[in-house]
């Protein structure tokens, strides 16, 4: 008995003791990095790295706080070496604070950083356990730097905060969808499908489109800031690891569609011609799905489409309608809708198909899953050159359930 | 050696079942470039395999109610035979014990306690492994029924998280996109590695009361492990896709890093980690109990105490030595293909041995 107690003591001790020794941190001494930004210059081939962090010391009440004259209060510092690891070692030195991945929100790639050396940051990301892959990823048409830099001085949230709030609201406008370290990580894993980000691009304040205050040492750049905004500007397509194109807000939009991700917007039918804009109706989209069927015709893979949405409608055309809306009527504005999504969706198939030739859609995923052996050892090989060519059916189907609180037109007397 | 001390059906069912979870919860993704998204039903139809042989055992342990498949052996090959497949087997539950040990210190090295020696934490294991077997089977069995339960409600609660956002029917529907050959090939494999349930029970049958009757409690155990385990690898493969899965080394962590609800609920790893902690000392605990038993067995229960403290470093200094996950992982795929056959090796021994046994005493297997 007195040995069990004698073992039972030393355990305990060891158990609740030692352990946390090594690993004994306050949160005091941490910078929880919240975004991160990733440059690449292809011609020196040096890579800069921006961190943006929310100081974790206390303040006392009477001091002001920058975070009520200048939209949060964020320090953002960036760094070049050669590689990744090197530039977060670089930021390292100047921070007197150990640098904590964990909390990252968002991380902003450059254009030509996701040109051309997207997998290095990818790739540590992968395998390092203390950046979340939850993390939101982002293009940007400009410099990661920039975007992570600007501030919105009339808000009180960081821009790595800003833009990750901005990505997941993006469903409301159907530009962009959430995609994270992880899903990023899945669609170049898996066959048949390449990769889309959210395009992200900072709009800088008018008076301070040149300014910026920051100091350079020994290539870091200390405490840059800039002022404006952010924007989510439609998505960025891949092929493989490599970015090859942008896809514009109507491309964007019809790519929601064809994938079936779930789109809750205001849209407006195509102005006709000969009504102005008096004619466009103005529409509530509430659910919207999507089907990819997959047939074997003559040995070649066609794809089907079905896209489905649900739309209230919100705006009828002035003075040009019965008093009640008629069934035809509202048959019509569905008809209109449906051109309307057809326009995106062809604009959007036009673009990954025929201009930028890579998967983005997923159809080769569709065929995959429709006859996995066929996949593996017919088409996997040569997808990327037949994809091109594969036929696309497209089917829309909108049906408006009600047309708002009103069943008449608002007579004006 | 032979005891009075009787586990009941539960504990029972919950030895089996972190019996044959061991190792498996690492190298399950070795199978998978072979099954690919088959792989959950691989776990499934593997673990299931492994019934006919517990209930062999159970079998052989009705012939010598009270004692372990060693005592069969020696009872009908003699001492030098049993003192032979008992050094085999001391031997691989070591091997067993290292490997675990190394990848579970890994997982807390890589997410956890990062700057923590390895020495200490699996001194730490050791000990703890030390402390439950010297409180005896009753001890052992209740603690890892508790354990068992707490683990996998933390588990399974923990990835409720996981619906319905990040679950990705697309990703399990088609279930079969693998030859059946490969399918059979990575089932086989599971198996093997399930099988280490096998080594416990060949100590844990003397305990079993009736266990020629009592043959549905491991069946229950090892049919609720194998529905238990492939559940998980199909929420892993529905969460990061079958791709991804295939590449990681702790699959269930890796999985619920991702898991994000708002800005509150994250960080759930720290939950599946629990689960990964009571895995890896239960089973700690077992093989260090098993080569105990059989080390008894070979030395007229010789001083146990000693034999336990010096078979817990025989088990902590390789594990020190070998410190590597990526070296325990390839170990503990080796070792997937030996325990089944080694096993299987015994139990034909042991059904030799009966024979033997009867034809001396002039009676026939029933």
């Amino acid at each position: 008995m007195n040995t069990r107690m004698l073992l039972l003591a030393c355990t305990m001790l060891i158990s609740l003791v030692l352990p946390g020794c090594w690993d004994y941190a306050e949160y005091e001494d941490f910078v929880q990095i919240i975004g991160m930004g990733m440059d690449y210059n292809n011609e020196t081939q040096e890579i800069t790295l921006t961190i943006l962090y929310q100081p974790t010391e206390g303040k006392s009440s009477s001091q002001p706080s920058s975070a009520t004259k200048s939209g949060g209060q964020q320090i953002t510092h960036s760094a070049t070496d050669k590689t990744f690891i090197g530039a977060a070692t670089r930021l390292q030195e100047v921070v007197h604070k150990k640098l904590f991945y964990g909390y990252v929100k968002t991380v902003v790639i450059s254009e030509e950083a996701a040109k051309y050396n997207m997998m290095d940051a990818i790739d540590l990301f992968d395998r390092s356990p203390s950046i979340h892959s939850s993390a939101y990823l982002a293009i940007t048409s400009g410099k990661a730097a920039d975007v992570i830099k600007t501030i919105d001085p009339y808000q009180t949230i960081s821009s790595a905060e800003k833009i990750h709030d901005l990505i997941y609201f993006a469903p409301n406008t159907g530009l962009a969808y959430v995609v994270t370290i992880n899903t990023f990580k899945e669609m170049l894993a898996i066959g048949g499908w390449e990769a889309t980000v959210p395009h992200i691009i900072a709009i800088a304040a008018k008076s301070q489109k040149e300014e910026t205050k920051s100091s350079i040492h020994e290539q870091l750049m200390l405490n840059e800031e800039r002022t404006g905004a952010h924007r989510v500007s439609g998505l960025a397509a891949f092929k493989g690891d490599k970015f090859v194109g942008w896809l514009d807000e109507k491309e964007s939009r019809g790519f929601s569609w064809i994938t079936g991700k779930k789109i809750q917007y205001y849209t407006v039918s195509e102005p006709s011609s000969v009504g102005g804009t008096d004619e466009i109706l103005y529409y509530a989209v509430t659910d919207s799905n999507n089907k990819i069927n997959v047939q074997m015709e003559n040995v070649t893979p066609v794809i089907y489409v079905d896209v489905k949405a649900t739309a209230v409608l919100r705006k009828f055309s002035r003075d040009k309608s019965s008093e009640f809306l008629s069934l035809e009527e509202i048959s019509i504005a569905e008809q209109k809708l449906a051109d309307h999504i057809r326009s995106d969706v062809d604009a959007a198939l036009n673009k990954g198909q025929k201009e930028l030739q890579s998967d983005i859609f997923g159809f080769g995923f569709a065929v995959f899953r429709e006859s996995p052996p066929l996949w593996k050892n017919e088409y996997e090989a040569k997808w990327t050159d037949i994809f091109p060519d594969i036929p696309v059916h497209v089917t829309i189907d909108v049906s408006i359930p009600n047309t708002g609180t009103n069943i008449k037109r608002l007579l004006i007397k | 050696m032979l005891e009075n001390v009787k586990i009941t059906r539960e504990q029972t069912i919950f030895l089996i079942l972190i019996g044959a979870l061991g190792n498996i919860v690492y190298t399950h993704t070795w199978i998978d470039p072979d099954t690919d998204r088959a792989a959950w039903v691989a776990s499934l139809a593997g673990i299931l395999l492994v019934i006919p042989f517990a209930v062999w055992i159970l079998y052989l342990g009705k012939h010598q109610p009270g004692g372990t498949i060693f005592d069969i052996l020696e009872s009908g090959l003699g001492k030098i035979p049993c003192a032979v497949v008992s050094i085999l087997y001391i031997l691989i539950n070591i091997a067993l014990a290292v490997t675990i040990l190394n990848m579970f210190t890994e997982l807390i090295k890589t997410f956890f306690l990062i700057y923590t020696p390895r020495w200490l934490i699996i001194l730490v294991m050791v000990l703890i492994s030390i402390l439950l077997l010297s409180n005896g089977i009753k001890v052992l069995a209740r603690t890892v029924e508790i354990l068992t339960v707490i683990g996998l409600l933390n588990f399974f609660f923990s990835f409720i998280f996981a619906f319905p956002n990040y679950i990705h029917p697309e990703y399990v529907i088609p279930i079969f996109d693998t030859s059946l050959l490969e399918f059979i090939k990575g089932t086989l494999f599971l198996s093997g590695t399930a099988s280490e349930c096998l080594l416990l029970l060949m100590v844990i049958v003397r305990f079993i009361p009736d266990p020629g009757k009592h043959y549905m409690w491991v069946v229950i155990g090892l049919a609720a492990c194998s529905v238990i385990f492939s559940l998980a690898i199909l929420v892993i493969i529905a969460m990061l896709s079958p791709e991804l899965a295939t590449r990681i080394a702790f699959g269930a962590v890796n999985a619920a890093k991702i898991i994000k609800v708002g800005e509150f609920i994250r960080g759930l790893e720290v939950f599946i980690f629990g689960t990964y902690q009571f895995i890896a000392l239960g089973k700690t605990t077992f093989y260090l109990y098993c080569s105990w038993t059989a080390a008894k067995k070979m030395f007229n229960n010789w001083k146990p105490g000693i034999q336990l403290f010096l078979l817990a470093v025989m088990i902590f200094v390789p594990s020190l030595w070998l410190n590597s996950y990526n070296k325990a992982y390839n170990w503990a795929v080796l070792l997937g293909y030996i325990v089944l056959p080694f096993s299987i090796f015994v139990l034909l021994l042991a059904s030799i041995s009966i024979m033997l046994i009867k034809k001396r005493t002039g009676s026939t297997l029933k």
